[in-house]
């Protein structure tokens, strides 16, 4: 194929609207093709990835974060459950080097006087010898998804955990500024209404004096008045 | 977090890489916006739109052990997963198809983009900053070329779907399809645009 069709395809297949027949061809191309125009590909698959930047960008709901989180939450879950089917496959044999006689007691196996013989020795039927080999073959693959599934729920495990506890603690730095908020505000109210009701207290007392005051002034006022009329009439008497 | 924000993509995707979650927390601060936009103008539906996104998240923390670190093109990588995550929705949905369930061989496969060994990174910021010089590029376009590019990006058809569906030549298509990628090339291709 010459280089001009290679681009062809290559361009066709950045922008998305390349049919299965030539995406083929193309892959079979980028695997044996030994001057495949790697550069072109790249070039033009920025090109295309350059064509959402004309759009005028819009923010996605955010509460869309925390339902992303949610979503990871619930692989860890997946790879949990994955995690529990495959341990009751992989439980491991213990093996010891030890038998048990009749009455139940350990002995070694040199003490058993029984020759060991290797596994390579016994004579074993055609169809034995093959399911033993698929049994050793899938004790090998086993470990291997055991380590990488455990380390990927430790991962996930971890990092849930800390993407929870930061948002926990955003909401709990978030609570605890509203609670001193609203405590300083009562506070001020409280200083507020306190001034309110000693001042309403001086006012009131003072106005209670002032007019207990004037109802002693009358008070004296009606006694003299009294003492005149009574001596008038003494004196008409 | 703040010190997230200063980090650069690549060592943003370094850190997810090792499951950091702040990381990807930022990560998303950063990408969301263009990813959603994408999304949306593919699906034309806001709630499906950010259900993908939340997917395309999902598929970044599951495969971040697939992207290529040595040639770091963060930004290309992210919306190629986006774009092939919103086309596969829409063909779904067009076929009346329930949603993919999570099935990694089959992303690998569809929704992994395979890029170039020797793609360029580009920068996310420069990009958004000279987003309206790509809007002009592309409407210089003539109609005919716009709307060819539009079909097989924005809705995913292919040569012979498109073909079919305005009724015209394969080659016709062809020859406008790559006829407004030389352009967009051209005029594109300016460091400036790119990387600043």
């Amino acid at each position: 194929m010459d280089n001009k069709k290679k681009i062809e395809l290559l361009k066709l297949s950045a922008i998305g609207c390349i049919n299965e027949d030539d995406q083929a061809t193309l892959n079979s191309l980028m695997l044996e093709d030994e001057n495949f125009p790697w550069n072109e590909l790249g070039e033009f698959q920025n090109l295309a990835a350059l064509i959402p930047s004309s759009l005028v960008i819009e923010t996605p709901n955010w509460e869309l974060k925390d339902k992303v989180a949610r979503k990871l939450y619930n692989l860890r879950d997946e790879i949990k459950s994955q995690q529990k089917q495959k341990t009751t496959v992989e439980q491991p044999v213990e093996t010891s080097d030890q038998l048990i006689n009749e009455s139940g007691e350990a002995i070694s196996i040199e003490d058993s006087g029984l020759e060991l013989t290797s596994a390579d020795d016994i004579e074993l039927p055609v169809e034995e010898k093959i399911s033993n080999e698929s049994v050793v073959e899938g004790e090998v693959e086993l470990p291997q998804t055991n380590v990488k599934h455990s380390v990927d729920r430790e991962l996930i495990e971890r990092t849930t955990k800390d993407y929870i506890d930061s948002h926990f603690e955003k909401e709990i730095k978030s609570t605890q500024k509203n609670i001193k908020k609203s405590l300083l505000l009562s506070l001020i109210l409280f200083v507020i209404s306190l001034l309110l009701i000693v001042f309403m207290f001086f006012k009131f007392s003072g106005d209670l004096d002032s007019k207990q005051e004037e109802i002693n002034v009358l008070k004296k006022r009606l006694g003299i008045s009294h003492l005149q009329s009574s001596n008038k009439s003494i004196n008409l008497i | 977090m703040a010190e997230n924000n200063k980090l650069s993509d690549s060592e943003l995707m370094l850190k997810v890489a090792g499951y950091d979650s702040k990381a990807l927390e930022q990560l998303y601060d950063r990408y969301s916006p263009i990813l959603y936009t994408l999304i949306n103008r593919i699906l034309n539906d806001k709630k499906i739109a950010e259900e993908v996104l939340s997917d395309v998240f999902v598929i970044i923390w599951k495969k971040i052990d697939q992207f290529e670190f040595k040639t770091n093109n963060v930004y290309t990588w992210l919306v190629t997963i986006a774009r092939n995550k919103a086309i596969n929705t829409l063909k779904r949905k067009k076929l009346n198809m329930a949603p993919k369930e999570d099935d990694e061989k089959y992303d690998d496969e569809t929704i992994l983009p395979k890029l170039s060994t020797l793609i360029t990174p580009l920068n996310l910021e420069q990009i958004l900053n000279n987003g309206d010089k790509v809007k002009e590029t592309i409407n210089s376009l003539t109609e005919a070329q716009r709307y060819v590019l539009e079909l097989s990006y924005y809705e995913g058809l292919n040569e012979n779907e498109i073909a079919k569906k305005l009724k015209i030549p394969l080659p016709t298509v062809k020859s406008k399809l790559l006829l407004a990628l030389g352009i967009l090339q051209q005029k594109l291709e300016t460091e400036e645009v790119k990387n600043g």
